[in-house]
C-alpha cells in the first residue's frame, strides 16, 4: 500500500479540463510514488498488442520476464493494467497506482495543470511508442475537404488533440476546438459540430463506411475527410513517468524502457511469423477476445519507430522530436484559446542511444512507404474535384513562356512550408502537376490551319514542356530539402505533366477556351505542388505492419 | 540532355552513305499542281485528352517495372522499310535510281540525316522476311549497323505492311512507357503502299490518329502512293514524296510550343478563327 501524501490537486476550473468529468477533476488524491513497482498502463491502441504479447508466458517465461532486469542484473516485475478511459488512468497516476501514464504530446500539455504544479507528479517522458498511422480519422457532416475546417467547429478527445491543432494551423481561420471525453457521442448528438476526430473504428460506424445515413449508429451525411494515414507524423504516443518515481528509480525506469524496446523488436518478428496471439491481445486491451480482428486493425493503424526513432524523438534538433511537437502544440493551443500561455514540461532525460547494446533492430522507419507508380496512376485517375477535396496544402509556381526553369529563391519560403507539410503529412502524396499555355496552340489550329498530325505533334510538345516544368520543380524541392537538412522520401513525389488537357477556362468546341485575360494566360503555365491525402487508394501504400 | 555524340556519329555515317547518291532530282513543278479548295482541317479533340489512355495497359504490362529510360525526353525514330518485290520496279524511282528499293534507301537515309533523333530502330520486310532488325537504340555502332543493314537489303517477297508497322509501333509504345510518356515517337514508313492481302494498315493508321493521347507521329516516305491511301492521308500522317530530295532534307518543322505574347484583342474563339 502506498502512503498518501498530504498534497491534493484541487479543482481546476479552466475550460482546459472541461473534458474531464467534474467528479474526478475536482479532487484527485495524490500519493508518494517512490516504490519501484512497475505497472504499465494499456489503452485501446494498436501499440498495446506489443505489451500483451510481452506478458504471454504460455510457452515459458514471457518477454517481460526475460528482459525486465537492470544493467546491474537485478530482475523486477512488469505488470500491465488496462484503462478504458483517460480519466481513470490520470487518477491512478496521481494516486500512484501506477507511476506511468500513456499520453500524446498535446494531451501532455493539456493536463499539465494537474500534474506539473506538484514536483512529485510532474511528467517525465521516457518512451515513444510511435505514430498513429491510420488509427484515427477526421469526419465531417456536410463537408468534404479539410480546408472547410476553416472557422468551423471540431470536437476531439485530448489524445487526438494534436491532429485538431495541426489541422487548425493548416486552414485559413483557426477552428473552434472542443475537447471531449467522447467526441463520437458529442458529434452524433450536436449538429453544430462540423467535424470530429475519432478512432478509425468509430469513424467506420459514424460514416457507415461511406456517407452516414442516420441508421445503425451512423450520422446522417457524415463522411471521412482525412485519416492519420496521411497525417502520420502528428499523433505520437508516449509513456511518461512521475518525477518522484523517476528520481528514486532511474535504473528501473531505464530498464523498463529497454524491456519495451526489446518487446517491440520481438513482437515484429513474431508478427511476421504469425505467432502473435491477437485473441489474447483483444481480450486484454479491448476486453473481449472476440474482437481479434479489431485488435489487428488497430495494430495496422500504428507505426512503431524502433530504437533509431526513439533517439530521434529525444533529440530536440530532430524535426519531429518531443520538444518540437510540444512547442508546436502549445503554440497552437494558445492560438486556439485552449491555453493562456505555454507551460514548462520536462524533456526526455534518458540517453536512448546507449540502450541499444542488445537491440539488433536499429532500423529507422523512414523506409519508402509508397508505390510511386500506383500513386501516380491514382492521381491521374482522380477528377479535379477529387484532387481538390483531398488537397491538404498547395503551392503554385508560374513559369515564363517556353521556360522550364524558374526563380527558385522566389519560392523558397513556399517550398520550405510545403516540405514541412510533407514531414507532418508523411503519408500524403506530394503531387507535382504541371500545365502549359494553350494560346499558341489555338492560334495554330484556328488561324494557321494546322493539320491534325501537326496538332498532335504540338500537343505532345506541350506535354513535354509541362513535364519538364514538373521535373524542374521536383529538383528544386529536393534541393531545398537538402539545403535545410530534410530527408525526403522520394517515393512520396509524383510527377504529372498535363500539357493543355486541363485549361483554366474549360473547353469550347473540344478545344481549350482562349484565355480571357493576360493573368489567365500567365496562370495557364502553372505548376501546382500539392500535398494530397490518399487514404482511399490503399494500393498506393506499402503495408507497414504486415511483416 | 540529348546524346549529341550519337547524332554526330549518325550524321557522319549518313553523309558517307549518301555521298554516292545523286539526290538532286528536279523539284516538282508547283504550277502544275491542281488547285484544290480544301475544307478547314479537322481538329483533334483536346477535351478528351485527359480521359484517353496511351500506351495501353497491355503494353505497360509488357514493360518491366525497372525499365526506365535515362532520358525521358528522347526523340525516337522507328523506321519501317518496305523491301518487298514491288520495290524492284523502276516506276516512280526517279531518274537517278535503278529501282524504288534503291531510291528508298537513299530517301530514308536522307530523311534520317535531317531528323536524326536520339534513338533509332529498324523493321524491314524483304527477301529475309519481316523482322525487327534493330530495336530502338543509340550509339555510333548501332547507327552503323542500321545503315549497313539498309544498304544490304534486297527487294523480294510480299508486303506485310500492317505486320511490320505493328512491330515498329509496339516498339515505340514500349519506349513511351519507359520514358514516362514524354519525348517524341516517330514511325517512319518507306513504302510504295501496295500491301499484301490482309495487311492494309488503314485500321492502325486510324487508331493512332483518332487517339489524341497517342504520341506516335506517322510519317510516310512514299512512292507512287495514290491520294486515297491511308498512308497519304494528310489528316492522319506526315507525307513526304520519296522523289523530293528537298522535302526529305528539309527536316521536320520545329514545334511551336507556347506563344511568347498575349494579345488581348486576339483571343476570343471567333477572333482566332478569322
Amino acid at each position: 500500500m502506498r502512503p498518501f501524501s498530504t498534497a491534493r490537486v484541487m479543482a481546476v476550473t479552466s475550460a482546459l479540463l472541461a473534458s474531464l468529468s467534474p467528479a474526478v477533476a475536482e479532487d484527485y488524491p495524490v500519493r508518494d510514488c517512490r516504490d519501484p513497482g512497475v505497472v504499465l498502463p494499456m489503452v485501446p491502441s494498436g501499440f498495446d498488442a506489443i505489451a500483451t504479447h510481452a506478458t504471454d508466458d504460455l510457452m515459458g517465461p514471457s518477454i517481460f520476464q526475460r528482459n525486465a532486469k537492470t544493467e546491474g542484473g537485478d530482475g523486477f516485475e512488469i505488470e500491465v493494467r488496462t484503462y478504458p478511459s483517460f480519466e481513470a488512468q490520470l487518477a491512478d497516476y496521481l494516486a500512484c497506482e501506477t507511476p506511468f501514464m500513456r499520453v500524446t504530446h498535446a494531451q501532455m500539455s493539456h493536463i499539465s495543470d494537474l500534474t506539473e504544479p506538484n514536483p512529485a507528479t510532474a511528467m517525465v517522458p521516457i518512451f515513444f511508442y510511435g505514430w498513429s498511422n491510420g488509427a484515427d480519422a477526421v469526419i465531417s457532416r456536410g463537408h468534404t475537404k479539410v480546408s472547410e475546417l476553416s472557422g468551423a467547429q471540431i470536437v476531439t478527445d485530448a489524445a487526438r488533440l494534436d491532429l485538431a491543432l495541426q489541422l487548425g494551423q493548416d486552414v485559413d481561420t483557426f477552428p473552434s476546438i472542443t475537447v471531449s471525453e467522447d467526441p463520437a457521442g458529442s458529434f452524433a448528438s450536436n449538429s453544430a459540430l462540423d467535424f470530429a476526430i475519432v478512432s478509425a473504428p468509430q469513424a467506420e460506424i459514424l460514416t457507415a463506411g461511406g456517407v452516414g445515413t442516420g441508421a445503425e449508429g451512423s450520422v446522417d451525411g457524415a463522411r471521412e475527410v482525412l485519416t492519420t494515414t496521411s497525417a502520420n507524423r502528428v499523433i505520437g504516443h508516449m509513456l511518461v513517468v512521475r518525477k518522484d518515481f523517476y528520481d528514486a528509480n532511474p535504473e528501473i525506469t531505464r530498464a523498463t524502457v529497454r524491456a519495451l524496446l526489446k518487446a517491440e523488436e520481438i513482437f515484429r518478428e513474431d508478427a511476421k511469423k504469425q505467432v502473435v496471439d491477437f485473441e489474447r491481445a483483444s481480450e486484454m486491451v479491448l476486453g473481449d477476445a472476440a474482437l481479434e480482428d479489431q485488435m489487428m486493425t488497430l495494430w495496422r493503424g500504428v507505426e512503431t519507430v524502433g530504437l533509431a526513432g526513439l533517439v530521434d524523438w529525444g533529440d530536440p534538433a530532430s524535426a519531429r522530436s518531443f520538444r518540437t511537437l510540444i512547442n508546436a502544440g502549445q503554440t497552437a493551443m494558445v492560438a486556439a484559446g485552449l491555453r493562456d500561455a505555454a507551460v514548462a514540461l520536462n524533456d526526455p532525460e534518458i540517453d536512448f542511444a546507449s540502450l541499444g547494446d542488445d537491440i539488433w533492430d536499429k532500423r529507422r522507419t523512414q523506409t519508402s512507404g509508397f508505390d510511386q507508380d500506383a500513386a501516380t496512376a491514382a492521381i491521374q485517375a482522380m477528377s479535379n474535384e477529387d484532387i481538390d477535396d483531398s488537397t491538404i496544402a498547395s503551392v503554385t509556381i508560374l513559369f515564363e513562356p517556353q521556360q522550364a526553369v524558374f526563380p527558385v529563391s522566389q519560392y523558397q519560403d513556399a517550398f520550405e512550408e510545403a516540405l514541412e507539410k510533407s514531414r507532418i503529412y508523411a503519408g500524403a502524396v506530394l503531387s507535382i502537376e504541371a500545365h502549359s499555355s494553350y494560346l499558341g496552340y489555338l492560334r495554330g489550329v484556328l488561324k494557321s490551319g494546322w493539320e491534325p498530325p501537326k496538332q498532335k505533334r504540338e500537343l505532345a510538345s506541350l506535354r513535354n514542356i509541362s513535364t519538364a516544368r514538373a521535373l524542374s520543380v521536383r529538383d528544386a524541392l529536393l534541393e531545398t530539402a537538402e539545403q535545410i537538412g530534410y530527408t525526403i522520401d522520394k517515393s512520396q513525389i509524383t510527377i504529372d505533366g498535363r500539357g493543355i488537357e486541363d485549361p483554366l477556362g474549360g473547353f469550347c468546341n473540344d478545344l481549350p477556351c482562349p484565355p480571357k485575360t493576360e493573368e489567365e494566360w500567365k496562370a495557364s503555365r502553372r505548376v501546382i505542388f500539392r500535398v494530397i491525402g490518399m487514404e482511399s487508394e490503399a494500393e498506393v501504400f506499402t503495408p507497414l505492419n504486415e511483416w | 540532355m540529348k546524346p549529341i555524340y550519337f547524332r554526330l556519329g549518325l550524321l557522319a555515317l549518313l553523309s558517307l552513305s549518301l555521298a554516292a547518291c545523286k539526290e538532286d532530282a528536279p523539284e516538282p513543278d508547283a504550277q502544275s499542281a491542281p488547285e484544290v479548295q480544301r475544307a478547314p482541317p479537322p481538329t483533334v479533340s483536346v477535351a478528351v485528352l485527359g480521359a484517353t489512355q496511351w500506351p495501353s495497359d497491355e503494353i505497360v504490362a509488357q514493360v518491366g517495372e525497372i525499365e526506365t529510360a535515362a532520358d525521358p525526353f528522347a526523340e525516337n525514330n522507328m523506321l519501317v522499310l518496305d523491301m518487298s518485290g514491288s520495290m524492284e520496279a523502276r516506276e516512280c524511282s526517279g531518274d537517278d535510281h535503278s529501282s524504288r528499293a534503291e531510291a528508298a534507301k537513299t530517301a530514308v537515309l536522307t530523311w534520317l540525316s535531317a531528323n536524326p533523333g536520339d534513338n533509332v530502330g529498324l523493321v524491314t520486310f524483304s527477301a529475309d522476311g519481316t523482322k525487327l532488325d534493330f530495336p530502338l537504340g543509340q550509339g555510333s555502332a548501332h547507327a552503323e549497323a542500321i545503315v549497313n543493314r539498309i544498304q544490304s537489303l534486297q527487294p523480294k517477297g510480299g508486303t506485310p505492311l500492317l505486320l511490320a508497322m505493328n512491330m515498329g509501333y509496339e516498339e515505340l509504345a514500349k519506349q513511351a512507357v519507359r520514358q514516362g510518356g514524354t519525348g517524341s515517337y516517330r514511325l517512319i514508313v518507306i513504302t510504295d503502299g501496295e500491301a499484301s492481302k490482309g495487311h492494309d494498315p488503314r485500321d492502325l493508321v486510324s487508331r493512332i490518329a483518332s487517339n489524341p493521347a497517342d504520341m506516335v507521329e506517322l510519317h510516310t516516305i512514299g512512292f507512287c502512293i495514290s491520294g486515297k491511301h491511308s498512308l497519304k492521308d494528310t489528316d492522319r500522317v506526315f507525307y513526304t514524296d520519296a522523289n523530293s530530295p528537298a522535302d526529305l532534307k528539309a527536316g521536320l518543322d520545329a514545334t511551336q510550343g507556347e506563344t511568347a505574347s498575349f494579345d488581348a484583342g486576339n483571343t476570343t474563339f471567333e477572333e482566332l478563327q478569322q
